[in-house]
């Protein structure tokens, strides 16, 4: 639990119609062990909701702040 | 002549039956809330206890437009208050000055790409802006929408939490108001709304947005106000929550539940009154849907508000709430003696119709008639004489009941002197202060069925506390 193996449901819950559950589930996507900057890029590359990708920068910036 | 006289007489009587059943309504409003009231200061400390670990997450959505000298220290304000957890969005509504600069150099803002979902269109956000130093703090620099409500529901928009307050950049909260407003929510889950006890802030003393000490204004104007605004806070809304009846949350001050307010498409724009347009549709979208509900009120002073010092702003402010009230009522005329909508839609709405919107038509034509009787010798000296005395009488006890309720729960007054100051004023105020009202709300009334187009009228602001 907590690898990548969850990517896929963790990614379907980013296109969740409740922004919390996107938020939670794009905190939860950058911390699944062995996730790195490229699998995050490929990631982003599949998302096909524009909601989900702009969660994904969200997070991303968030997680950047010092 | 004689068909005349008895028309007269006819006319009077109407009159007299709507002076005693507008005040016989007032004075049951009044007891109620001193019913209300000892049973809400009775749980109050214990709630508090037992709800402080509680605490539901409320976001603050505070709109500014060209409050560059005053935002800083209201922001300061607002993080400073004491409550667990609460996020502060400022939305900066195309300010033509250094609103957003200001922002952006007090409090370290920088752009960060915010995942901001619009439930509620708005004028188009140009940017979402975090702070370094306080990572609850953010901006949404929109473009002018021209209405408060537009840049209120671009704040909801950005709202996280399931509650959420609205207010003024240049109102002053008491540090405890957000303990205090959400126990409402807490304690009924079914509360869309809340409101709170607005103050005047004039001749207190405010040091950095914070209310330091309770003083009484010097300036008469604004001394009246602070006994109107008791009476209507602590004798009328709390009397209308009881039967939850409440069909105005003061602008200055509401709390509100998120999802219901985007459900019935946040705040109207185009909407004079915007604050109780909003209550008044919460209303109508609950009745509609069937569900149960609650928009509660709480009595404690959360809110402290600068009041105009001056005619001419006091004219303005009061022109436009009536036709602000005018214009609600029309527009939600559908909830009057709606089915299913108990005390809001059968008794608060005709109330309003009948005794705030068409008071001072009645009023006025009422002491025209009554001097004409008086002066076609239909009516003796003192019958006029008790008539006057009655409605004076009448007056002051509301006024009174209002100070006697504020003195046996919050005791904000410090000093017996105050307390005689504002005995003082209830007095005085019946002579001249409230048959002026009822003229500027007649002609507001009248403006208003005329269906002339008038601006939102600028308020001069005296801030004087922001030094």
């Amino acid at each position: 639990l907590g690898g990548l193996a969850e990517t896929e449901t963790v990614t379907r819950l980013m296109c969740d119609k409740v922004w919390w559950v996107r938020y939670r589930a794009g905190q939860a996507l950058l911390k699944l062990k062995g996730m790195t900057a490229d699998r995050l890029e490929a990631v982003r590359a599949q998302l096909g909701d524009a909601y989900a990708r702009d969660m994904l920068e969200h997070v991303r910036a968030e997680a950047a702040i010092p | 002549m004689n068909a005349l006289r008895h028309a007269l007489a006819a006319v009077q009587w109407g009159f007299l039956g709507y002076f005693v059943a507008l005040n016989a309504v007032y004075l049951g409003l009044a007891f109620i809330a001193i019913w209300r009231l000892r049973g809400y200061m009775g749980g109050r400390s214990a709630a508090e206890r037992v709800y402080s670990h509680l605490q539901m997450p409320i976001s603050l959505v505070v709109p500014a437009y060209n409050e560059a000298a005053t935002i800083a220290t209201s922001v300061r304000a607002l993080l400073q208050l004491r409550y667990q957890h609460f996020e502060v969005i400022i939305v900066n509504d195309g300010s033509k000055d250094d609103t957003l600069a200001t922002l952006i150099r007090e409090f370290e803002m920088t752009p960060f790409p915010e995942a901001y979902r619009v439930q509620i269109k708005t004028r188009p956000v140009r940017g979402v802006y975090r702070s370094a130093k306080y990572p609850n703090l953010r901006v949404i620099d929109k473009e002018n929408g021209g209405s408060k409500a537009d840049a209120s529901n671009a704040g909801i928009n950005a709202a996280r939490y399931p509650i959420f307050y609205c207010g003024d950049a240049d109102s002053i909260l008491d540090p405890h108001a957000l303990e205090h407003v959400v126990r409402p929510f807490l304690e009924d889950p079914s509360t869309v709304a809340c409101g709170g006890t607005v103050r005047i802030i004039n001749g207190c003393k405010v040091r950095g947005g914070v209310l330091e000490e309770v003083g009484l204004p010097r300036n008469p104007l604004a001394l009246v106000q602070v006994v109107e605004y008791l009476r209507a806070f602590l004798g009328g809304r709390l009397g209308w929550s009881a039967i939850n009846g409440m069909l105005i949350v003061s602008g200055a001050f509401g709390v509100f539940h998120r999802d219901t307010v985007v459900e019935a498409g946040g705040y109207k724009h185009d909407a004079i009154g915007e604050d109780m347009d909003l209550v008044v549709r919460l209303h109508h979208l609950m009745v509609k849907r069937g569900r149960r509900y609650r928009v509660a009120f709480i009595p404690d002073p959360v809110c402290w508000t600068d009041a105009p010092e001056d005619g001419s702003t006091l004219k303005k402010q009061r022109m436009r709430w009536q036709r602000g009230l005018a214009q609600c009522l029309w527009i939600n005329r559908e909830l009057c003696f709606l089915r299913g909508s108990k005390a809001a839609g059968w008794l608060a709405f005709p109330f309003f119709v009948l005794f705030e919107l068409l008071s001072p038509l009645v009023e006025v034509a009422g002491l025209v008639v009554m001097a004409v009787a008086f002066a076609m010798g239909m009516m003796t000296g003192a019958g006029f004489l008790a008539f006057l005395l009655a409605a004076f009488a009448l007056g002051l006890m509301l006024s009174t009941t209002s100070l006697l309720l504020e003195e046996l729960s919050f005791h904000t007054y410090p000093k017996a002197r105050h307390l005689l100051a504002l005995f003082g004023v209830s007095i005085l105020e019946n002579f001249g202060y409230r048959q002026l009202m009822s003229v500027w709300r007649l002609h507001a009334l009248y403006q208003w069925m005329s269906g002339a187009k008038i601006g939102w009228g600028e308020m001069k602001r005296k801030a004087t506390w922001q030094q």
